[in-house]
């Protein structure tokens, strides 16, 4: 619930941020270069959150910046959540060969050092906001994959399935007529969790300077551009570090409240 | 003076909605060498009773009772300490499942010599093993020293439920409780489990209080029986009075809804509508007068307790119910013209296929051995075995789901393997055991009856949707129900709705799986009068799994007998089950009777 309302207000303000940013997020100027924020000696309300070293208005950027986390967490968690769900479902329910050869594929993918790799191709594909989702869309799957293939063992073992078997549904309708329907709620779950996971690892890459670049605002980015002033402004890194924790908690959060709902109690 | 005396025990459950009044002012007692049955649907308190005695409730749960003695001591308001003095030592328990009621990672020794252990902190842990090796062995387990070093998992359903009672008897229990103890065993088993029981019952002077729904059970094994509906005793008395001459009208239902082995085929079993009320709320009154036919208008007022020897009941009637009794209708059998074959099985059989280590092949596992069967158009055939003699794999294979190594199955004269899917559907349909794991969850009750038509794609979405309507309306669903979701539904519903869908389809032969295995018998009857009186109008053939010979003797005009994956006899049920040919048969039908001691 209290996750739910976290990100909830992320996804208002992504939604929202050209009309209540006070300034515009790129726009630099020498005169206003890192400026205290409010709450600091010679803060000012004009920028609410201060200025970074390029004069931009951080309150501004860190609105923006949020927007890309959104969309990078989404756009990832659904590409890897389309590449998993997909094994998932194929291994869960024909079994025998090709759920040995999906479960070597998921042992494989899950041998890689992820970030590694993502650094690797960064590099060499250059970079970008949708070659970062694509990216990290083909590192996050394995979750996905190895819960949807147990939950989807369970399902296919049930009568119904059989029952539908047997009046000549084709293996596509009882996969997405009989069996999606029960394990969605699972997607749900992984999904959340991965999303969060997706938007820690776009930052870590933006914060190493691969990933989507520059002036592009993103937490990685602000945090990176904020590593040498941080013993003097130490809040150009302690707010988005700020922001993107409680995105993550939400995210989470919200994982854990689905899956208490989702799992059938038995209370009297 | 009685090992067990209890009054008015009330058991009052707190939940979202108010309290539930699981057992409301039950009085029994249970004297030496003596066995208590309490019989009743699902939900009518029998399990709690039993449960409440040594304060075993849920956490949520309360008891109260004017009097609970054990052994001549009130054990009412004992502290929790005190009580488990008593549990496991003085009185002892053994349940329904006994894979669950055995912790899977102890090894039977452990959890043999562990209660004792906990009762006598004296004695010695090879005291405590030798007790247990004399009791395995008196229970009947082979190798008694071996087991006591192995894992309830290596042991089988009937060893398991042995191990359970020579546990119950590690102390020097005076009460044996035991729930359901033979439900979830093959009934060979289940008639050795219960001779077990009778022997040690003499050996140790044990009074049993014996919970069960099933009343053969009662007739043969109890002494006397308690008959609960909603919390309630509404009738006791010595058992085989109270089952042979029942006075309350719902004992009076609930015996005319079991089949016996002796109902002739085709029979109409005994009609109970409804299921029993939830005890939250306002409870004055008898309340089985929503379900009663005798119903009066003063049957809301307080109801009298009716004493006559060592029987009584509760309800407002005065005794003589038996003449007001109509008499069950017994319909004509179904004569089986002697017309073509609709299903034939030519030496069939079918191996799995185990997974070996990456993308190579296992062992494989013969689950069916040279199986052959015909079935005429029109008839019923039993097919009745244990688990694991391969009766599901046969109805898989029937339904096409299994490809035979060798052998053929046809339907109508076409191998079920050569047929397309449609065609399939239209010559066979199955009715599973469990409606909980047969109707998907998530998807309405019209939405699973038009799901076949759906499928099948011929007809505009309007005529689907009243085809589907129709059939349900025919297998007793309202309307109202038609949106539900499976889990608004009650256990008879679920299965109707199964029915149903097995139908829309208009197949000729309908596999039933064990279809009211997991259903009370009030229901039971319900399903299976509704198969017969579909199998009239439809003019179907039934291929009906069942464990249960008394259902099969109801239902089947033929009856074929399976073990370790063969057929070993068949032929018509008559015969069969009159005079059986092979010893498994006869020993089959030995187990249902029970051996009348």
């Amino acid at each position: 619930m209290f996750g739910a309302v976290i990100l909830g207000f992320y996804i208002v303000i992504a939604l929202a941020a050209p009309w209540i940013t006070p300034h515009d997020p790129y726009a630099q100027s020498l005169v206003r270069r890192l400026r205290p924020p409010v709450w600091a000696p010679n803060g000012s309300w004009t920028y609410v959150l201060g200025t970074d070293p390029f004069g931009r208005d951080y309150l501004s950027r860190l609105i923006y910046a949020t927007r890309t986390a959104l969309t990078v967490a989404a756009a990832s968690a659904l590409a890897a959540g389309l590449i998993g769900s997909t094994l998932g479902l194929a291994a869960g329910y024909f079994r025998g060969r090709v759920d040995q050869v999906i479960s070597l594929i998921i042992s494989t993918r899950l041998a890689f050092p992820s970030l590694l790799i993502a650094l690797a191709v960064l590099q060499v594909a250059g970079s970008g906001l949708w070659i970062v989702v694509v990216v990290l869309g083909l590192t996050l799957w394995d979750r996905f994959a190895v819960v949807l293939r147990t939950a989807v063992m369970q399902i296919s073992r049930q009568d119904y399935v059989l029952a539908a078997r047997s009046f000549g549904s084709s293996h596509m309708r009882i996969m997405f007529k009989e069996i999606a329907p029960n394990v969605f709620g699972h997607f749900l779950v992984v999904f959340s969790y991965e999303a969060g996971q997706a938007v820690l690892a776009a930052t870590a890459l933006s914060f190493l300077g691969l990933g989507i670049q520059a002036p592009q605002p993103t937490w990685g980015l602000m945090m990176a551009e904020g590593r040498n002033w941080l013993l003097t402004n130490p809040w150009l890194i302690a707010n988005a570090g700020i922001a993107l924790m409680f995105l993550v908690l939400a995210m989470n959060l919200v994982g854990d409240g689905l899956r208490d709902i989702l799992t059938p109690n038995e209370k009297v | 003076m009685p090992v067990l005396d209890v009054e008015e025990l009330h058991v009052r459950i707190a939940t979202r909605n108010g309290p539930l009044h699981a057992v409301r002012g039950v009085s029994f007692s249970i004297e030496h060498g003596e066995t208590f049955a309490l019989v009743g649907e699902s939900g009518c308190g029998k399990s709690m009773t039993a449960l409440s005695l040594l304060d075993l409730m849920p956490q949520n749960g309360k008891r109260e009772a004017k009097r609970l003695q054990l052994d001549g001591v009130e054990i009412g308001g004992l502290p929790e300490p005190e009580l488990r003095q008593i549990r496991g030592d003085r009185a002892a328990m053994i349940f329904q499942e006994p894979m669950t009621a055995l912790n899977p990672v102890l090894t039977i020794g452990e959890q043999l010599t562990e209660g004792p252990r906990l009762h006598h902190p004296d004695l010695s842990k090879d005291a405590a093993k030798r007790r247990a090796i004399e009791l395995l062995e008196r229970c009947g387990i082979s190798q008694p020293e071996l087991r006591l070093a192995q894992y309830p998992h290596e042991l089988s359903g009937g060893m398991r439920q042995r191990a359970m009672i020579a546990m119950a008897l590690m102390g020097s229990p005076r009460l044996l409780i035991a729930d359901e103890p033979t439900t979830a065993l093959d009934v060979t088993v289940q008639a050795q489990i219960l001779d077990l029981l009778r022997d040690l019952q003499r050996e140790f002077d044990l009074a049993i209080l014996f919970i069960t729904h099933d009343l053969t059970l009662v007739k043969n094994f109890a002494t006397r029986v308690g008959v609960m509906y909603a919390g309630e005793l509404v009738e006791t008395g010595l058992a085989h009075e109270v089952i042979s001459a029942p006075r309350h009208p719902y004992t009076s239902r609930l015996v005319a809804c079991a089949p016996a082995l002796d109902t002739p085929c085709g029979a109409q079993l005994g009609w109970l509508p409804g299921i029993p009320p939830r005890l939250i709320g306002d409870l004055s009154g008898c309340q089985f007068r929503f379900r009663c036919e005798e119903a009066r208008t003063d049957c809301d007022g307080s109801i009298p307790w009716h004493v006559s020897g060592s029987r009584g009941y509760r309800c407002v009637l005065e005794s003589n119910l038996q003449q007001n009794r109509k008499t069950l209708s017994v319909s004509q059998t179904i004569t089986t013209s002697a017309s073509e074959a609709l299903l034939e099985l030519r030496s069939v059989t079918i191996a799995y296929q185990s997974m070996g280590a990456f993308l190579t092949q296992g062992p494989s596992f013969v689950a069916l051995k040279n199986a052959s069967l015909v079935l005429p158009r029109g008839s019923t055939l039993g097919l009745v075995g244990e688990s694991g003699s391969g009766k599901s794999t046969l109805a898989r294979a029937v339904l096409g789901l299994e490809k035979p190594v060798s052998g053929d199955i046809l339907i109508g004269g076409k191998a079920v393997g050569s047929l397309d899917p449609a065609s399939r559907a239209r010559a066979v349909q199955p009715v599973f055991q469990d409606p909980n794991a047969s109707l998907n969850p998530r998807h309405t009750v019209l939405d699973i009856v038009r799901a076949p038509l759906d499928v099948r794609g011929e007809e505009s979405k309007i005529e689907r949707d009243s085809r589907a309507r129709a059939m349900l309306e025919r297998c007793g669903l309202a309307y109202y129900h038609f949106n539900a979701y499976p889990s608004q539904l009650s256990g008879g519903q679920r299965q109707r709705v199964a029915i149903a869908r097995a139908l829309v389809s208009g197949p000729s032969l309908v596999v039933c799986d064990e279809p009211t295995s997991a259903l009370d018998v009030s229901i039971q009857s319900q399903i299976l009068n509704l198969l017969v009186d579909l199998q009239r109008e439809f003019n179907l053939t039934y291929l009906f799994i069942s464990h249960n010979l008394a259902v099969v003797r109801q239902l089947a005009d033929r009856v074929a007998v399976m073990l370790n994956g063969e057929i070993v006899e068949q032929g018509p049920a008559d015969d069969v089950l009159s005079h059986p040919q092979h010893a498994y048969t006869a020993r089959l039908l030995g187990s249902a009777a029970l051996a009348k001691v």
